[in-house]
């Protein structure tokens, strides 16, 4: 699993910046083109749909871009982007209205073929059990899904999540088992429909 | 919301912990014990596990292209606006059509980000004027200089709503605490300050009263948040304590008088005590804080200014005034919605922990009756801190002329539960009745009650 904290890239992305500081904007398109897709996904599962994903991620790097030289080198390169992203992200789904049907979910989500090939264990997982996990995904306070989403889709440690989310480990742990359990209980209410769909 | 009647919560707490490889020690052994005994702990983790897995195996979304020009494009643009001036050099990519385009938003972004007092008394006070001008940028061919008063000398007139707004916010007068010479604001585009006032986060106070003050480059997600947002905060001072507002809480009541009662209790529980702005009654009470007010009046859009509204500025550290907030998350019928008025979508840790608390009409509490943050068992709370009610007849009085008290509480005074004891920070919040929540008779009943406290 990748790990935020631990990005192998990191002392490149350092130089990266440097670089774009003195000049080089060569370098901060580098560094675009490293981390956007790793971003990409994590916001399209915040905000359930591609176009406002790939928005916010432009954003994203705007800002970092302009901020740049307020970027201390204290956090990885790509945890103070994502963490910019992940306010965007937040702010905006806050100014939208939610997603409430499967069906929305499915539209915004969408259901174009992925770039990269398929793990064993995404062949196991059928396409409704996928729609399903998104749209319950959506459900969840926000709170609730973006520490899952750090700790599923980034595979943060609880002392990275603690980082980002500037907040003690005790509540990384206890705030994820509470946004499991609700994702448990969306995914519940979504089964007297599966059943209905099957009659 | 329990489903396994085995297990306590705190129990499948580190059962969810044990499942992310996230125990050690002592805590590891009592779950591997348990796991050998405990069929229905087996049951949820492998629950949590097949939930895990299935997560992790959602497909991997990609954008499909590279953003690299685009996003460069729009930093060049955002760089260009970041001067908020039109530009004396050209860039190399801008036409000029284009450019002027860009530079009249810019403008209209500027006088967004005045901030006024309105005063029916003391027109010819001072204002802040937030000026839209990054002190350093990343060097090459994207920076350009910028003139220091080209953005108010080449001001068009009404070229944009935004503008018109500002215009018609700033024709309401204006003032803030400490700086009181007339008409700053005429003085102010006439002859702009050369220096540039710069605060850090984080670190020293931000300078907030009449002086020009960084504000972030205007991009185009900033655009799309001034138009349906008002103007912000500028992003140093809502780090700072003291003179500097770290954001506001704009909360509906959903029953006056009740609710009122209710926000007080809150604070109350927490340690944060309610002091009535009177100060002929009660000598070194603070002062109303202009430039706190200044804020939140020129913000026209989030408040009505025809149902009652009353302002509590609370001057705490974060944990009690976040476990406030958490209490009134919870409470759909007495605060129908909580927003967190800070507009700065970069990472502020204060805010951030604010914001969780927010709440639509339409949606669940974020807060759970056995958070730590709402158990009065778990707050312990004495002396946390400070509110004090303004009233709306009060802006405009005397009281206005005071200087902001500078007010901390005694760290070794504050209990927290755990962590060590933060500064106290300063969050005014803003209650207002929620007409379209109400009936329109018990509106008109509820209406006066906050007003009457």
């Amino acid at each position: 699993m990748r790990n935020v904290t631990n990005d192998s890239n990191d002392t490149d992305d350092r130089r990266l910046v440097q670089s774009t500081l003195a000049g080089d904007q060569d370098a901060f398109g580098i560094l675009v083109e490293r981390h956007q897709d790793r971003i990409f996904n994590t916001l399209v599962r915040v905000l359930g749909c591609r176009d406002d994903a790939r928005d916010m991620v432009q954003d994203a790097f705007v800002q970092a871009f302009v901020k740049l030289e307020s970027f201390r080198g204290d956090a990885k390169f790509y945890t103070w982007v994502y963490r910019i992203a992940m306010n965007l992200a937040l702010s905006h789904r806050r100014r939208r209205r939610p997603i409430d049907s499967l069906d929305a979910a499915k539209e915004n989500v969408g259901q174009e073929p992925m770039s990269q090939q398929p793990t064993a264990a995404q062949a196991l997982l059928d396409q409704e059990r996928v729609d399903q996990l998104q749209h319950a995904l959506l459900q969840l306070g926000d709170e609730h899904r973006q520490i899952l989403v750090l700790r599923e889709f980034e595979g943060c440690d609880y002392e990275a999540i603690s980082e980002i989310l500037d907040m003690p480990v005790g509540t990384v742990r206890s705030r994820l088992y509470r946004a499991r359990m609700q994702l448990k209980q969306q995914l519940r209410k979504m089964l007297p429909d599966e059943i209905a769909k099957s009659e | 919301m329990t489903e396994f009647n085995e297990p306590s919560k705190v129990d499948e707490e580190l059962l969810s912990a044990f499942v992310d490889g996230e125990l050690r020690g002592d805590e590891l052994k009592e779950v591997e014990q348990r796991l050998a005994t405990d069929p229905a702990a087996r049951e949820l983790v492998d629950e949590l596990r097949t939930l895990s897995s299935e997560l992790q195996s959602l497909p991997i979304e990609t954008v499909g292209q590279s953003l690299r020009d685009s996003v460069m494009q729009r930093a060049e643009r955002a760089m260009l606006l970041g001067t908020a001036d039109p530009p004396t050099v050209p860039t190399q990519q801008a036409d000029g059509s284009r450019r002027w385009a860009w530079a009249a938003m810019a403008i209209a972004a500027t006088l967004l980000l005045t901030i006024y007092l309105p005063s029916t008394q003391q027109e010819d006070e001072t204002v802040v004027l937030a000026k839209s001008a990054p002190s350093k940028v990343p060097t090459g061919s994207m920076q350009i200089e910028a003139r220091e008063d080209a953005a108010t000398a080449d001001l068009p007139e009404s070229t944009s709503p935004a503008a018109d707004q500002a215009e018609s916010a700033g024709n309401q007068g204006a003032t803030t605490s400490d700086s009181r010479q007339p008409s700053d604001f005429a003085k102010s585009k006439a002859s702009p300050p050369v220096g540039k006032a710069r605060s850090q986060l984080g670190g020293e106070r931000a300078t907030t009263r009449a002086e020009v003050v960084e504000t972030e480059p205007v991009t185009p997600a900033m655009q799309s948040r001034m138009a349906s947002s008002p103007p912000s905060i500028p992003e140093d001072a809502s780090q700072t304590v003291g003179d500097g507002l770290t954001c506001e809480v704009h909360i509906t009541l959903g029953d006056g008088t009740q609710s009122v009662a209710k926000f007080d209790g809150w604070l109350e529980r927490v340690g944060i005590s309610l002091e009535e702005n009177d100060r002929a009654d009660k000598p070194g009470a603070s002062s109303p804080p202009t430039e706190v007010l200044s804020a939140t009046r020129s913000r026209a859009l989030a408040i009505d200014e025809e149902l009652p509204v009353q302002y509590v500025l609370v001057e705490a550290p974060i944990k009690p005034i976040e476990s406030a907030l958490a209490q009134c998350n919870l409470d759909t019928f007495n605060c129908p919605t909580i927003r967190v008025v800070a507009d700065n979508d970069l990472p502020v840790p204060n805010v951030e922990r604010l914001r969780r608390w927010e709440r639509k009409a339409d949606e669940q509490p974020a807060a759970e009756s056995d958070d730590p943050l709402v158990q009065s068992s778990a707050i312990q709370a004495v002396n946390q801190g400070r509110a004090t009610r303004i009233d709306r007849a009060r802006l405009n009085d005397a009281d206005r002329q005071q200087p902001m008290q500078q007010q901390r509480y005694a760290k070794g005074q504050a209990i927290a539960d755990d962590g060590p004891v933060e500064d106290p920070v300063r969050v005014l919040f803003v209650l207002q009745q929620a007409a379209d929540l109400r009936e329109p008779t018990t509106v008109e009943t509820e209406s006066e009650s906050p007003d009457k406290r």
